[in-house]
């Protein structure tokens, strides 16, 4: 990682130029600048930004983002394939993203420069949401033992539109279990909606249980499962994650092994 | 230059083929035809696509490169029916291409292909072959979908299988003998694929045609077939999940 604090304009001019070089060359860095900075860009439109104090992202691919203190969004932006130059002209330092077809310049001048920062980031991770309820399903389904042992899970509603019964199985003697999922702290709602359930099947099956499975169970829903006869299974995520992870991964091969 | 006219459907066809992996292509035109690679941002599925010139009613054409924003494709092609006959022609001081369907005129820009690569397609030795009836394939596919999100694709010595093995359910598709086109399959082949890829690429394919697969054991499918009556080709590599437990 390389950084420069409040450098002169030449100090800032020969960093951004060796920075830049090495992106050109792929070799992967995201550059930062901070500073005081006014934004031009023309292409397919034209606008001027006068002076403020910005973050300016130069990204590997070509993607310049120059950021505000404010909003989500950029102020201004080039995206990927942009090829970036550095220039110092009367003090003022100059760093400018050329994209053709269509050909759009930003040309960001700092006349105050606060921080330069260049580094490697490495990420070939596309992010990734672990542990919908969804998810915990499916790995109570493929390993039935962190409900109960014995239990065998026979069917899973994975889109009903009901929404009361998430899993459906026989446990070890035989009996009809269903369980109710929740991916968090399960409350008396959760508690509840399992119960009606049971309570309406329990006239043809007097033997039906029911189990809610979370990663916790609120003081008052256990008591109101316990008043009904029903049960619950505390199931630690960090125990959970390794096996949704594995199987979100389902062992999926990328091409580029081969061949 | 490029100016040719085809069918709407010709079109439609590469356009399921090739949006389903991928957002933007590089159309390479030579004056034989056109052909295009494109691999998935996951990199798990490769398509190579051919479309010879005899797909067209006219077609005239240099060595040259397009890159194409598929979803603006696909909605120029919502303008045509079928049967209906596109005009396609290249403006290259404007960068553009310009579509002509019936009294509508439609220009379209074209994406840079200075960053669009060229994949490398995978040099793979498979051992098995089966040529199926893309009908027999789809059903397949359609009994899987009910049952699971991966099937296994089994090829061995006569017959070839396709199995969905779900939480609880099971399907299964198994074709032997004269009920396939033909299978080549000395030994023993078994490999596991992400049905919703496996279903797109066979939806390509008409259902009268057949399909080749090729096959080994936790390997890719490289899957074949033709389009537009012959006169162009689809290659698919899919890779495989590797069962893990």
């Amino acid at each position: 990682m390389n950084i420069l604090r409040d450098p002169e304009p030449e100090a800032a001019l020969a960093f951004l130029q060796a920075e830049l070089a090495g992106l050109m060359e792929r070799r992967g860095h995201l550059v930062q600048a901070v500073g005081l900075c006014t934004v031009r860009y023309q292409g397919r439109a034209r606008s001027d930004l006068s002076a403020g104090e910005r973050l300016v992202l130069l990204k590997p691919d070509g993607t310049l983002l120059v950021h505000g203190a404010e909003k989500a969004k950029p102020i201004n932006w080039q995206p990927p394939g942009a090829s970036f130059t550095a220039s110092l002209a009367d003090g003022l330092v100059g760093l400018t993203a050329i994209r053709t077809r269509p050909e759009e310049i930003v040309q960001v001048t700092f006349s105050r420069v606060d921080l330069l920062v260049s580094l490697p980031l490495h990420d070939n991770v596309d992010l990734d949401l672990l542990g919908t309820e969804d998810d915990l399903q499916a790995a109570l389904c493929r390993h039935p033992d962190l409900v109960e042992p014995g239990f065998v899970p026979a069917r899973r509603e994975r889109n009903t539109k009901r929404g009361y019964l998430d899993l459906d199985g026989r446990d070890a003697k035989g009996r009809r279990v269903v369980v109710e999922v929740k991916r968090t702290t399960a409350g008396v709602g959760e508690a509840q909606q399992l119960w009606r359930y049971v309570e309406r099947m329990r006239g043809q099956d007097p033997d039906l249980r029911g189990v809610l499975v979370a990663p916790r169970v609120a003081e008052r829903a256990r008591a109101l499962l316990a008043d009904h006869g029903l049960e619950w299974r505390e199931v630690e995520w960090s125990k959970v994650l390794p096996k949704i992870e594995a199987m979100r991964a389902g062992g999926q091969a990328s091409l580029a092994r081969f061949g | 230059m490029f100016k040719a006219k085809l069918k709407a459907e010709v079109l439609k066809t590469i356009l399921d083929a090739v949006a389903t992996l991928v957002d933007e292509a590089k159309i390479h035109v030579t004056p034989e035809g056109l052909s295009l690679k494109a691999v998935d941002p996951a990199h798990v599925a490769m398509v190579d696509l051919s479309l010879g010139k005899k797909a067209f009613a006219e077609y005239k054409a240099t060595d040259l490169d397009m890159g194409v924003d598929l979803d603006k494709l696909k909605d120029i092609l919502k303008l045509a029916g079928s049967q209906d006959l596109i005009d396609i022609e290249y403006k290259e001081d404007a960068h553009k291409l310009v579509f002509k369907l019936g009294h509508i005129t439609r220009r379209m820009s074209l994406v840079d292909t200075a960053n669009m690569g060229d994949p490398k397609v995978p040099n793979l030795s498979l051992p098995n072959q089966v040529v199926v009836l893309a009908s027999e394939l789809q059903q397949g596919i359609k009994a899987s979908e009910a049952v699971s999100d991966h099937i296994a694709l089994v090829a061995d010595g006569k017959a070839f299988e396709l199995v969905a093995e779900g939480d609880t359910d099971q399907a299964h598709l198994r074709l032997e003998g004269s009920e396939l086109i033909k299978i080549q399959a000395p030994q023993k082949s078994r490999s596991l694929f992400s049905l919703d890829y496996f279903s797109t690429m066979s939806k390509v394919v008409k259902a009268t045609d057949a399909v080749t697969l090729n096959l080994g054991t936790d390997f890719p499918v490289k899957i074949e077939f033709d389009i537009a009556d012959g006169n162009g080709h689809i290659i698919y590599l899919l890779a495989p999940r590797i069962e893990s437990e």
